[in-house]
């Protein structure tokens, strides 16, 4: 090869267009996520940074277009019940001997507090 | 509707693809005939069939503008069959007697609710949904408990409403930071304001009372109020406070949890 030849080379090559790198989590209709790609592929996405990317968080949720980190807190309640701690019919802070009353339990409920 | 008795109770339910608001309206006439047994209550919906067991008048109501659902508010002036009538959103409760409520409207030609209490009792301070309200300076109305007697003030007023829905697109140029879509609380407060808040509100009466279930007015912890707090009924307590007037329960479906 000679040094035109080489010159002419670089001058006239035609570089292949640079793919687009993507950076998407694709998730479902409630915005829970379903997986993080740099694919383009159909269904539901968001376009994220580089760094939510490398993370691969999936305590994630998708609301308003915009990736929130899920937040969930467990939250203790009394619920009406079949057994338990017998209390008035009418008033949960009594509690009764005997029926006629009404049996309240503890209840667990894990929740969002998006 | 002509005019068939002198005062009652008029709640609209306009059911969506996702809420039963018939279902909601039958619990709140219930809630009303637990403690008035004699109320007049009407049903104003788009319903075909429901069940109307509960109701003295009862109509399938042809809203024209059902592309939202909202902006229909203003024809319950025209459907309601009582001279002077307390209009009620259907998601709501009726807690405790709320005759008296007629003592101090009826010498007024409309009201329309201020300010919204959390479960406590407590006036709700939180100022999260109502940012356009401060913003623009509007009076801080509840559309949910709406009085008024068929006079030329509420004449007016319900065709201010009707006219503000109608051309929402110019009048919500006269706000900042506007609401894409007219909320029927945005446009009573834009009406209000109009024809002077005190023709149409009572800021400083203790009644009538509305307590509100949102979040932030609460407040909880989620949006589900029912995951967090002990509720009993019969009467309405919610973590043991027994409830007063009206209650907001915002939540559909409450009473399944």
């Amino acid at each position: 090869m000679t040094e035109e030849e080489f010159l002419g080379f670089w001058k006239d090559i035609q570089w292949p267009e640079p793919k687009p790198v993507y950076y998407r989590l694709y998730h479902n209709d409630v915005g829970e996520p379903l997986f993080y790609s740099h694919e383009d592929l159909p269904g539901k996405h968001i376009d994220i940074t580089p760094e939510q990317f490398a993370s691969q968080d999936h305590s994630v949720k998708v609301i308003d277009g915009k990736l929130v980190r899920q937040r969930q807190t467990r939250i203790t309640k009394l619920i009406p019940s079949k057994s338990g701690t017998l209390c008035h019919t009418n008033d949960v802070t009594v509690v009764v001997a005997q029926q006629p009353g009404q049996y309240w339990k503890k209840k667990q409920n894990v929740v969002d507090t998006n | 509707m002509p005019i068939q008795s002198e005062r009652g109770y008029v709640i609209t339910a306009q059911n969506s693809d996702t809420v039963d608001y018939v279902a909601c309206a039958n619990q709140l006439a219930g809630s009303i005939r637990h403690f008035h047994p004699d109320a007049e209550i009407c049903l104003l919906t788009n319903a075909e069939e429901y069940d109307c067991d509960l109701f003295n008048y009862h109509k399938t109501f042809a809203f024209p503008l059902s592309d939202n659902p909202y902006a229909n508010d203003w024809q319950v002036f025209g459907a309601s069959p009582f001279r002077q009538t307390i209009k009620l959103e259907a998601d709501m409760v009726i807690a405790s007697a709320i005759d008296h409520w007629w003592t101090m409207f009826e010498h007024r030609d409309v009201v329309i609710s201020t300010g919204a209490r959390n479960f406590y009792d407590q006036p709700a301070d939180s100022r999260f949904y109502r940012k356009v309200f401060d913003t623009n300076h509007l009076p801080d109305v509840y559309n949910a408990i709406t009085y008024w007697r068929v006079s030329q003030t509420a004449q007016e007023f319900f065709r201010l409403v009707r006219k503000i829905f109608e051309h929402w697109t110019s009048y919500k140029t006269l706000l900042k930071f506007p609401d894409e879509t007219a909320s029927t609380d945005l446009v009573y407060a834009m009406a209000a304001q109009i024809m002077s808040p005190e023709r149409v509100t009572m800021p400083f009466a203790t009644y009538p009372r509305m307590v509100h279930m949102k979040r932030y007015m609460i407040p909880t912890q989620t949006h589900d109020w029912t995951k967090e707090l002990v509720w009993e009924s019969n009467p309405l307590r919610i973590n043991t406070v027994a409830q007063w007037g009206a209650v907001h329960y915002h939540l559909k479906d409450w009473r399944n949890d």
